[in-house]
């Protein structure tokens, strides 16, 4: 019964957001009705969810556990993000409707139990991803976004590739319980996987993309991104290669388990330098998430469990919500600019507005992970992880590399406190009522996951 | 246990929010405030202290479970070593507010909102026996000492806190890996991820070389401290963060923050890895003594009056690491008494800079000189504090000095005659600093309209200069409350 819930309301979420979508571009009620369709069809697939605990189609696709309560999360914050979208201009109500479709390809990409079934959901996260830079409006979106689809093509083909190594190595297309009879098959097509999953997640040297791409999205656009893509990508990949290295032998498990830690290290110190001398702010953001794909990376080392995964949804959730938190307020600032993307429209932002410079302080203060904040809490609990699993030197670097990150984090501090006497004579930032709600909602889940971190990362 | 504990602790805290709900326009009234504050903060300090039953044994002042942050408990306690250091907290907060009740900023509320944060931030990391309390504090501090320069600093202020806040903070991810390492070695052990002293010692933690995990922790830490006290390669921002810092914080940096990386090394480092501290011994008193010799030649050569106390901090701070590496019992009695010493002459020498600077507007020392002939109150006052600041005999800065040296001799003969040669550098450069200052003929035509203190102006540089006289003929008043603990900083303790 539940099963046919679920098809039911794909198709009504499908069927409403096709209406919306065909409601875009008529007129100004067109664009009020695209965007009641495209909530409509939000809210009723998260009533849909709450309340349940699994849902399956056949063997390729189920949802349970840890996956339901990640589906619920982004439900709720893609719900946040059409309502803001909305708020801001009903221009962006065709982001809301591309995000939606980007929802769905996640929900499928979350509960693929089978590789055929994981590609077509992954492509439709990218197909998605694509529209969105190139519809971005600024000067180089769209070449932006050709670059990004041709990387993102080859990437497909090679993944492919290794599909085709794994079907010869297990004789199968399941991702679960695959029984291995050719080892080397099966350690070329890990090999494969883990290439994508660094390409997907952005991780050094496949992170070419990724300055690209957020330098030439609109900020509203990239916040987008970290709501969606990159928490639902991020867990499905690393949740996938975990159990996947599981079957692997043990000689090739440790040669690619080498590889994974010497990209994610690499992957930390790159973005975090990167990061460190950029001027645009844009790819400072695109850059400290190559650096902390590099700590997401790490995750894959640790064995299948359910509190790990538990702590890899509150790792994923808290970094994107408080990425998130800073890319809205750097569009607040930025709107007041020109849309101007450099680190210099900060200056003398605390004089401009008090508030919204707190609260931005708040949220790069947790990013680079001071104590109180949610940032500290994820920090030590991934940290403590790997050293509870033997990675000393491995998480010493990638520590070592966040004191680089923590350069870039303060530098915006101390942006905003320069040139006061400037700032004064600049108009103040004045704040919308949905842009206060978002940060508050934000502020608070920093400082409840920082000061009760146990109540939501499950440290066993 | 004190029932009330939570709520005197909190005070600072409560007090600084406070200041966000003064009227902004109302300086008087917040200045006021600010006054009342320190002067609770202060009397509820003394009465905590007078309460502790044995101040040679860590008495616990409450202890409570924290199911929702890692599953640990949390223990705030105090022995004769962090009450004294509380003191000198509180103290130093009475003496900032009264010292800077010249200030002049539409950001009082801002400033004073600071102030309390980070005094509360240290009372933290005084009473805190776990590690994770001591670390987390010690993180928060760094937050309103950044602002306060930041915002509150000089021409290249900017450029002071972000390099004050960088060294500092990669000492602490330093620490927070090691944090890490034994919270999940701790997990293993004990099922909890719980850091405190009795925990970490039952680690055992192995020491056979360079390479063990006890040597590895305990550079980590020294490395952490170092840049906090600072040691000897690892202090090119305090010059920096002094010179740009406005008074307020050069006095809280000097008079107390310095000293919680002593303070690190005495509850978290020499108690609990002994091997290791015994292993590198050499190591860390020849960097002791190379910063007391390289801060005093520094400081000699210095133009400006601000810079040369900053410099002689890195001076006397290499005294006071040389004094608890030494392990020797008379050395870190001194070592201690020299923190005490330290937390009372360099603040009254910053407060002294302070006078000049607001009525001169600079800090260029060929810019004053004769100034005695019309600020004598200040030029008294001053050449106290100075003295002590030189180790001058029957002053409190002597009596520090000669403990470790004649301490660290028993250990290691080069590094304390080494150090010796600090004692006849430090009055060069601080009698050089008065000596421009205050003495010689009125050459500059401003000079000769400068005004003497005001009563209020001299009270704390008198408070200071009396503290400074006491310490120094009767030091026992404040070794006595110290005593009892000093085997805990020289043994396994515990």
């Amino acid at each position: 019964m539940e099963n046919l819930t679920f098809v039911q309301n794909v198709l009504i979420f499908l069927a409403l957001n096709a209406v919306s979508l065909l409601c875009l571009n008529v007129n100004k009620i067109g664009k009020y009705c695209s965007f009641t369709f495209t909530l409509i069809a939000a809210i009723t697939f998260f009533a849909m969810l709450f309340g349940s605990n699994s849902f399956a189609i056949s063997d390729l696709f189920m949802l349970e556990g840890n996956k339901i309560l990640l589906l619920k999360i982004v439900s709720v914050l893609n719900i946040f993000m059409i309502l803001i979208n909305g708020y801001y201009s009903l221009e962006k109500v065709k982001n809301s409707v591309l995000v939606s479709y980007m929802f769905l390809g996640g929900v499928f990409l979350l509960g693929a139990n089978d590789l055929m079934t994981f590609y077509v959901a992954m492509e439709t996260v990218a197909l998605v991803g694509y529209a969105l830079v190139a519809t971005s409006g600024l000067e180089n979106s769209r070449e932006a976004s050709v670059k990004y689809l041709i990387q993102g093509s080859v990437i497909s083909v090679i993944f492919l590739l290794g599909v085709a190594f794994y079907l010869g190595a297990t004789g199968s297309l399941t991702l679960v319980g695959a029984t291995v009879v050719n080892q080397e098959f099966y350690a070329v097509a890990l090999g494969i996987f883990i290439l994508t999953t660094c390409f997907k997640l952005g991780a050094f040297p496949f992170h070419a993309w990724i300055a690209d791409v957020y330098s030439n999205v609109t900020l509203g656009n990239l916040a987008t991104n970290f709501f969606i893509s990159k928490i639902i990508i991020g867990f499905k990949f690393i949740t996938m290669m975990q159990i996947l290295l599981l079957e692997c032998d043990p000689h090739f498990q440790d040669i690619l388990i080498r590889i994974i830690q010497v990209v994610a290290v690499m992957s930390a110190f790159y973005g975090n330098i990167m990061a460190l001398v950029q001027g645009q702010f844009k790819r400072i953001i695109a850059y400290s998430s190559v650096a902390h794909t590099g700590y997401m990376l790490m995750m894959i080392c640790l064995n299948p469990d359910e509190a790990y995964e538990t702590q890899l949804i509150s790792y994923l959730v808290i970094y994107s919500l408080t990425a998130t938190g800073v890319i809205l307020i750097l569009n607040q600032f930025a709107e007041l600019n020109k849309n101007q993307d450099s680190r210099e429209i900060l200056k003398g932002g605390f004089y401009r507005n008090k508030g919204l410079s707190i609260m931005l302080i708040v949220f790069v203060l947790s990013l680079a992970g001071i104590p109180l904040t949610s940032g500290f809490a994820m920090k030590y609990m991934l940290f403590t992880n790997f050293f509870r699993e033997g990675f000393t030197i491995e998480a010493t670097s990638i520590l070592i590399s966040s004191i680089i990150g923590l350069a870039y984090y303060i530098k915006f501090v101390s942006d905003l406190f320069a040139e006061e006497a400037e700032a004064k004579s600049l108009p103040t930032i004045k704040t919308r009522f949905s842009e206060t709600l978002v940060h508050v909602i934000i502020l608070v889940s920093i400082f409840t996951v920082g000061i009760a971190p146990s109540l939501f990362l499950g440290m066993k | 246990m004190d029932q009330l504990f939570l709520i005197k602790f909190l005070i600072p805290l409560f007090w600084a929010i406070s200041f966000m709900f003064a009227p902004k326009n109302n300086e008087r009234m917040i200045k006021v405030l600010a006054l009342i504050g320190a002067v609770v903060t202060f009397a509820y300090s003394i009465k905590m202290f007078t309460d502790l039953p044995d101040p040679g044994v860590l008495s616990t002042l409450l202890k409570f479970e924290m199911p929702l942050f890692f599953n640990i408990s949390y223990t705030f306690a105090m022995d004769g070593l962090s009450g004294l250091l509380l003191l000198l907290n509180a103290f130093l907060l009475l003496v900032v507010v009264v010292a800077t009740w010249d200030i002049k900023t539409e950001k009082l509320r801002l400033y004073y909102f600071l102030i309390f944060l980070l005094t509360w931030a240290v009372n933290g990391s005084l009473l805190s026996t776990s590690l994770y309390g001591f670390y987390i504090f010690w993180e928060v501090m760094l937050i309103p000492l950044f602002i306060l320069v930041g915002v509150f600093g000089g021409e290249n202020r900017r450029y002071a806190s972000f390099k004050f806040f960088m060294m500092t903070a990669a000492g602490s991810i330093l620490m927070l890996a090691s944090m890490c390492y034994m919270s999940a070695l701790a997990y293993k052990i004990n099922g909890s991820y719980d850091l405190t002293f009795e925990v970490i010692q039952s680690l055992n933690l192995k020491y056979d070389g360079f390479y063990s995990p006890q040597s590895l922790i305990f550079w980590t830490f020294t490395i952490a401290f170092f840049l906090k006290v600072p040691v000897f390669p690892f202090h090119s921002w305090l010059p920096d963060a002094h010179v740009e810092a406005p008074t307020a914080g050069s006095i809280i940096l000097a008079g107390i923050l310095l000293k919680l990386g002593i303070y690190g090394f005495l509850r978290f480092v020499i108690p609990v890895f002994p091997e290791a501290v015994e292993a590198n011994r050499d190591i860390v008193l020849y960097l002791g003594a190379i910063g007391v010799i390289y801060g005093a030649l520094t400081a000699w050569v210095q133009t400006d009056i601000k810079k040369l106390v900053a410099f002689s901090s890195i001076s006397h701070m290499g005294y006071i690491i040389m004094g608890i590496f030494s392990q020797n019992e008379f050395a870190v009695k001194g070592a201690i008494f020299q923190m005490i010493a330290h937390g009372i002459s360099t603040p009254g020498l910053f407060i002294g800079v302070h006078y000049l600077y607001t009525r001169r507007h600079t800090k260029k020392l060929d810019q004053y000189g004769g100034i005695a002939a019309v600020m004598p109150r200040f030029a008294i006052l001053f050449f106290i504090i100075t003295a002590g600041s030189m180790a001058v005999p029957m002053t409190c800065g002597f009596v520090g000095e000669f403990m470790i040296i004649m301490g660290t001799y028993e250990v290691n003969k080069v590094v304390a005659i080494l150090a010796a040669s600090g004692i006849i550098l430090s009055p060069i450069y601080l009698l050089k600093m008065y000596h421009l200052t205050a003495l010689g003929e009125l050459v500059h035509e401003e000079n000769k309209k400068l005004k003497d203190l005001s009563l209020l102006e001299a009270a704390p540089l008198l408070v200071l200069s009396i503290l400074t006289i006491v310490l120094g003929l009767y030091p026992k008043w404040v070794m006595g409350l110290y005593d009892g603990t000093i085997n805990f900083f020289i043994t396994k303790g515990l």
